[in-house]
């Protein structure tokens, strides 16, 4: 019957969601973000072949250049790129950076959409039984 | 139109009728509109590929306005969010047929009246084609939106078909971005990308949205009909309402819909 069918989807659906918020307070702790650089072809092997990019920059084919890791307490380790002459690579770092921003803003902004969604299905789930 | 050399294409889900409901994103179950090798395979995760054309203004201009896009369609579902507020909590709603959201509204309330009748609504859905298909829509849908955070997103940026930049964001939020070795200090096209991790990132969560405001609203609609179990018989067509009340609403873009 379609109700019991759109029911068990709706359940499907905020069953999951709870299981990831609930996954997202443990995991939330570090917020890692990693820039590379890579030779031009290697760009395109990546897009086409999806390989693991962890795994291509441990082959050498992809260069780790910067790394961030934010932890939930505020504490917060940097790797920052360099030139061969050790100064700061500025264009790098620049980006890294804007990155950083990027992904702490739509950490939180998943975090909340999650949460709202979650909530939403399970409360006309509740209402349901009720 | 759009120019031949861009688009704008999410793949790896399979939305409702082939479209975005955000009216952004041409969706593609294939790699082809922006793949390197014609041997490219079907992603199993959700991929927002943008394809922009070599003349900087052009390519600047698109991004500028699917972002804009982007920002209309979150208004657009905060004003569905609060015509559904107050047609569950109005208690005699009154519009005038010439209003844009006229139509959707009618349709909506003649669901929740719809299940006021002694007519068993389980028999009504079993006879009503119609019906049925908004069931299988609004299932489909929030399977879908569920595939998008179970999965990595992937977001791949070219100009004139050359790479510009890739980033790979997990559930939890970890960034891994690569970029060509080439370009060096400040690029307009790093720029590029960064807007358009921020324009997929922004469309997925706008699709969450939905799903929050469809949900709510028929919870609120079911209070109307009185009915037990009537929240989740509304859903199909409270995902309808605010499918409808967006598309009515993005025809007052006229300078965006000429890209899309």
């Amino acid at each position: 019957m379609a109700e019991v069918t759109l029911q068990e989807a709706v359940k499907k659906f905020a069953n999951d969601l709870a299981a990831r918020v609930q996954n997202f307070v443990n995991d939330v702790s570090v917020l890692e973000v990693r820039t590379y650089t890579t030779p031009h072809d290697q760009v395109k092997i990546l897009i086409n072949d999806r390989p693991d990019v962890t795994e291509i920059a441990n082959e050498g084919n992809v260069s780790l250049r910067a790394y961030t890791q934010v932890s939930f307490d505020g504490d917060t380790a940097i790797c920052v790129p360099v030139e061969e002459d050790g100064s700061v690579d500025k264009g790098v770092w620049e980006i890294h950076n804007q990155t950083v921003e990027q992904a702490m803003d739509n950490r939180a902004k998943m975090l909340k959409s999650i949460g709202e969604a979650a909530a939403s299905a399970l409360t006309a789930l509740q209402k349901t039984k009720e | 139109m759009a120019p031949a050399q861009s688009a704008f294409t999410l793949s790896g889900i399979a939305l409702p009728e082939e479209e975005d409901p955000l009216g952004i994103w041409q969706l593609s179950q294939t790699t082809e509109a922006v793949s390197f090798s014609a041997a490219a395979e079907t992603p199993e995760e959700p991929a927002w590929r943008i394809a922009l054309p070599e003349l900087p203004e052009t390519a600047e201009h698109l991004l500028t306005d699917h972002l804009q896009a982007l920002t209309l369609s979150e208004q657009d579902l905060g004003q569905a969010q609060q015509t559904l507020l107050a047609l569950s909590t109005q208690e005699a709603v009154s519009f005038s047929a010439t209003e844009p959201l006229a139509g959707p509204q009618a349709a909506l309330l003649d669901a929740v009246e719809a299940l006021k009748q002694p007519v068993s609504y389980d028999l009504k859905l079993q006879e009503d084609a119609e019906t049925q298909k908004l069931y299988r829509q609004w299932q489909s849908f929030i399977e879908q939106v569920r595939r998008t955070l179970m999965h990595y997103a992937r977001i791949e940026t070219t100009l004139a078909a050359a790479p510009v930049g890739l980033t790979e964001v997990g559930w939890t939020g970890d960034f891994k971005t690569t970029w060509p070795a080439k370009t060096t200090g400040f690029s307009p096209h790093r720029q590029y990308h960064l807007q358009a991790v921020h324009l997929a990132l922004g469309s997925r969560i706008a699709l969450l949205r939905v799903v929050s405001i469809v949900s709510t609203g028929a919870a609120g609609l079911a209070l109307k009909a009185a009915m037990p179990g009537a929240q989740v018989l509304l859903l199909p067509a409270t995902w309808k309402f605010v499918r409808d009340v967006l598309k009515e609403l993005r025809k007052s873009w006229p300078q965006i819909q000429s890209l899309i």
